[in-house]
């Protein structure tokens, strides 16, 4: 009953939040979908627990390799800094901005599409994020993005240079509508 | 807790010394110095601070 | 007798009656906090029925029972941890002062590190006690320094080695709790602390236990919720009901290699799920202006207002200041949420708590509200 509750409130919140910008058609976009993390923010596991609520399968794979996209027909990534994300990857920074470029490198070669997903809000941007949140925007063929992220227009502008859709929502849980008819 | 105690001998030697050299030395500004560092001292070997 | 001999003779009674009037002014840490627990109170112990080795000494501390009279999932609440951070303690006694618990069992240890209330860290200015109006009149409550008061545990080393992880720490963190777990019973006053908690966790068989602090405006884990990786799906399921109320938190992975700390040695030794919640406090700020209790309470700084203005810098302020019913409100906020989202994934073995004020009316209303 819960369950429902929530699918509901989110359906009905999504409603309310969510503006569009971009004038490209946005690409299809197809399951099986990984889903990893570009700078190892916890804001990953939301992504999956999003994927999961409305009923998208996803496999999350925080430290995903050009290896892992075998079968795999799109890549969401969820950038965002985080230094206990990287301690507990045991990982430096430098060594997942190496990882994120080979992905992303690989998703290129094997035609899999990318999706970013930025949930984090203010707390995952700045100057440690931006050069994750950079790299994942400008290799993406679509963008959602929780509007506290982009108050500045960081991803906006990406957007309208790079001709790449954009959705600005209110909240992480707003992101389900667009979410959802992505994959539709 | 050994070494605990060995600190508080150390403050107690370090107070000694404070005190008697206020008994030793004849100028003002160093009797208030040292009277100064009795504060603290005293008060870590009372277990106050 | 010469003069200068006289001279040392009252200069020594001078250090002497001033020692007596600080030692009063530090000895009034030593009073505790009165915490008025809520009728539903089940029982009450202290930490050292949990090892024996605390009893008598300056770390033994409060432990408070709320029994339900359904059988369900067990809370254990630390604030105090750090007792330099007001709203965690604050949270705890607002618990303590008011909830029912339904089903399962609520465990509230209100100051978790009792040595650290009855001292401030020097060289800070920081005020010894804050006081909250209440609907009895004022009630008081100390305010402490971040490790176990220095009296109770010296010397610092100059190097802390971890126990049992051997990892270096500066020396003064041989006093930090939350650098100690999982303890031993024969170690340092501050590791015995860690070790009865984590024998509180184990013997009452702890299903979700959180750590409640505070950091200052400038840290970059802020307004957020750290997990570890038994905890990951209730912490985001939490973050979403959070987002309902309009509280955006960070979700944060507790890091496997920092050894030490609640979030990770509570879920690697026992099987309780933990979690960890920070609110944003500026008298911990290292740019804040005038350290005052009205700092302490009104979280308003004019240095920060400046650094938020400038833009310069990533701090967690708002324009309007980081009040104390803020930041218990959000803490009281996310443990609602927790236990919200773990009822949901455990719903054979839930912990229905009533009576946990919520964000909105902490600010509506204030702390002291809440406290009898």
């Amino acid at each position: 009953m819960r369950t429902i509750l929530v699918v509901a409130v989110l359906t009905f919140l999504s409603t309310i939040g969510s503006s569009r910008a971009g004038a490209q058609t946005s690409p299809a976009f197809e399951l099986p979908l990984l889903i990893t993390s570009a700078g190892q923010s916890a804001d990953v596991t939301m992504a999956g627990m999003l994927c999961k609520k409305i009923g998208v399968q996803a496999k999350t794979l925080p430290n995903a390799k050009g290896s892992d996209l075998a079968g795999v027909k799109t890549l969401m990534i969820v950038p965002g800094f985080s230094s206990k994300g990287l301690g507990a990857a045991g990982t430096s920074r430098d060594q997942e901005l190496e990882r994120v470029k080979g992905l992303i490198s690989a998703a290129r070669e094997k035609k899999v599409k990318i999706l970013v997903l930025h949930l984090g809000g203010n707390a995952r941007r700045g100057p440690q994020s931006d050069d994750f949140n950079r790299m994942a925007a400008e290799a993406s063929g679509r963008m959602i993005i929780v509007k506290q992220g982009d108050e500045d227009g960081f991803f906006s502008a990406i957007a309208k240079e790079k001709s790449i859709p954009i959705d600005i929502v209110d909240k992480i849980a707003s992101a389900a509508t667009p979410l959802s008819a992505l994959f539709k | 807790m050994v070494l605990h105690w060995i600190y508080v001998l150390i403050a107690v030697l370090l107070l000694g010394l404070v005190v008697w050299q206020m008994f030793v030395d004849k100028r003002w500004r160093e009797q208030a110095a040292l009277a100064m560092l009795v504060v603290p001292l005293l008060l870590r070997i009372l277990h106050i601070k | 007798m010469p003069l200068f001999r006289i001279r040392a003779l009252l200069l020594l009674l001078a250090a002497v009656i001033i020692s007596a009037l600080a030692a009063r002014e530090f000895s009034g840490m030593r009073t505790p906090d009165t915490i008025l627990p809520a009728p539903s109170l089940t029982h009450s112990g202290l930490l050292s029925d949990y090892s024996p080795s605390l009893s008598g000494t300056g770390a033994d501390t409060k432990v408070l029972v709320y029994e339900g009279a359904a059988r369900g999932g067990t809370f254990l609440l630390l604030g105090g941890t750090h007792p330099n951070e007001p709203a965690g303690f604050m949270a705890a006694v607002v618990l303590a002062e008011n909830i029912t618990v339904r089903s399962g069992r609520v465990i509230l240890i209100p100051q978790a590190c009792e040595s650290g209330f009855t001292a401030t860290d020097p060289l800070e200015g920081s005020p010894q006690h804050f006081t909250i109006p209440t609907r009895s009149g004022e009630r008081s409550f100390r305010f402490g320094g971040r490790g176990a008061n220095v009296v109770d545990q010296w010397p610092d080393p100059l190097v802390y080695l971890q126990f049992p992880s051997g990892q270096q720490l500066s020396g003064v963190e041989t006093r930090n709790l939350n650098r100690a777990y999982p303890g031993r019973v024969d170690g340092t006053l501050t590791e015995q602390t860690a070790y009865a908690i984590m024998e509180l966790i184990r013997r009452e068989a702890v299903t979700i236990a959180v750590d409640l602090h505070e950091a200052a405006p400038e840290i970059p884990i802020i307004n957020a919720l750290i997990t570890h990786e038994k905890g990951q799906e209730i912490a985001a399921a939490a973050v979403l009901n959070l987002e309902f109320v309009g509280l955006q938190y960070a979700l944060e992975l507790s890091p496997q290699n920092f050894r030490g700390l609640s979030h990770r040695e509570w879920g690697d030794r026992t099987t309780a799920i933990p979690f960890l919640m920070e609110t944003s406090n500026p008298i911990q700020g290292r740019l804040r202006g005038r350290t005052s209790t009205a700092l302490l309470l009104d979280g308003t700084d004019p240095w920060y207002r400046l650094a938020r203005g400038l833009g310069r810098m990533r701090i967690t302020y708002e324009e309007t200041g980081e009040p104390l019913e803020r930041r218990v409100g959000r803490h009281t906020q996310g443990i609602i949420a927790l236990l919200e989202a773990y009822n949901e994934a455990h719903p054979e073995a839930p912990c229905v708590v009533e009576g946990i004020p919520t964000y909105e009316e902490l600010l509506a209303h204030g702390v002291g509200a809440f406290l009898k």
